[in-house]
């Protein structure tokens, strides 16, 4: 089956970044394609590159790049949720004049629409919340 | 095909359990997880569930364990893994996640 | 493609930073896609139907344009309203009213369902 997953979640006060991963890991283990993984509302987080994540402790944005890039797996942020939360792309760092961007690859921004799509492509769509 | 139900908060915490309740249907699926699974602790589950019926139970094993409630649970709570989580996703449609 | 059947739950209180307008943005994303949207205010969610009669955009104020993007199966939780002392006539838009039996009808026919 096609999946669609939705992260609506940062790591900082929801648990929805590793509960999300832990699914997707067990899709993709049993044969399953995962369609999109769409960060929302505070789950566009995961793609600033700035985070620091203590020694020691899981570094989630790290753990789903290095998951997506390994599964050719789309990370998909909304950009206006990512806006809203500092999350910028380059583009979009020099389109509001911006000190700098700080999207992790190989987190891609893109519109609202594509959850949308999403939604309709998969046979399947899990939102994990905050 | 029957829903399955995602609930990721506690019965203190959220009405997210009184809300799913009241929305599921005879043979849907709950699935507790995160802090959801404490919704399975059996003196919290006899109180909060008890006209519930007809719906299947169960919770992340390992939510449970990381949080030392895996042997607190009520009876009727199946745990079950990630990869059955997986297996829950395919045969139920829609998932409906309650927070 | 078929259109899907794409339920927005709407179940918080407005007023919690971006999240009620988000929501909102998605919901009408999903219409401009010409899919099957309905939404449902249930729990605290209902007040963001509220007329609160303030003079600046607020989230009632928004979903007074549903219609306008062809989404007219908007829902209120009957208990809901009840429970809060709400009538239909306090709501900013004509809504249907469910009850606990047309809530699960609702949701076991849907393809998604998007929480808020």
């Amino acid at each position: 089956m096609k999946f669609a997953i939705a992260v609506h979640g940062d790591a900082t006060n929801s648990e929805s970044p590793h509960s999300a991963l832990r699914f997707a890991r067990a899709a993709v283990a049993k044969g399953h394609q995962i369609h999109r993984v769409f960060f929302y509302h505070a789950g566009v987080n995961l793609a600033n590159s700035l985070i620091v994540a203590p020694q020691g402790e899981p570094d989630a944005g790290d753990d789903w790049a290095r998951f997506a890039t390994e599964n050719g797996i789309e990370l998909a942020v909304c950009i206006a949720a990512a806006l809203r939360r500092g999350v910028l792309s380059e583009q979009e760092s020099h389109r509001y004049d911006r000190a700098a961007a700080n999207l992790k690859a190989p987190f891609q921004i893109v519109g609202l629409g594509q959850m949308i799509e999403a939604a309709i492509v998969a046979d399947r769509f899990v939102t994990f919340c905050a | 095909m029957a829903t399955l139900h995602l609930i990721n908060a506690s019965s203190h915490r959220s009405s997210a359990m009184l809300r799913c309740l009241s929305a599921a249907t005879n043979g849907d699926t709950v699935l507790l997880i995160e802090n959801g699974v404490f919704c399975a602790v059996a003196a919290t589950f006899a109180h909060d569930v008890s006209k519930a019926t007809g719906l299947n139970w169960c919770a992340l094993i390992d939510d449970a364990r990381v949080r030392g409630i895996e042997h607190r649970l009520a009876p009727s709570i199946a745990l079950v893994d990630d990869r059955a989580f997986v297996d829950l996703v395919v045969s139920h449609q829609p998932i409906v996640s309650w927070s | 493609m078929n259109a899907k059947r794409i339920l927005f739950l709407v179940a918080h209180p407005p007023h919690r930073g971006a999240l009620a307008f988000e929501m909102l943005d998605a919901l009408l994303v999903a219409a401009v896609f010409e899919q099957k949207v309905s939404v449902l205010f249930s729990g605290d969610g209902v007040y963001q139907l509220l007329d609160t009669g303030q003079p600046y955009r607020d989230v009632a104020r928004s979903y007074r344009a549903l219609p306008a993007y062809d989404v007219n199966d908007i829902y209120v939780d009957k208990t809901a309203m009840r429970q809060r002392s709400l009538s239909v006539e306090a709501l900013v838009l004509p809504v249907r009213v469910l009850t606990r039996r047309g809530i699960r009808a609702l949701i076991a026919a849907q393809d998604v369902v998007v929480p808020d």
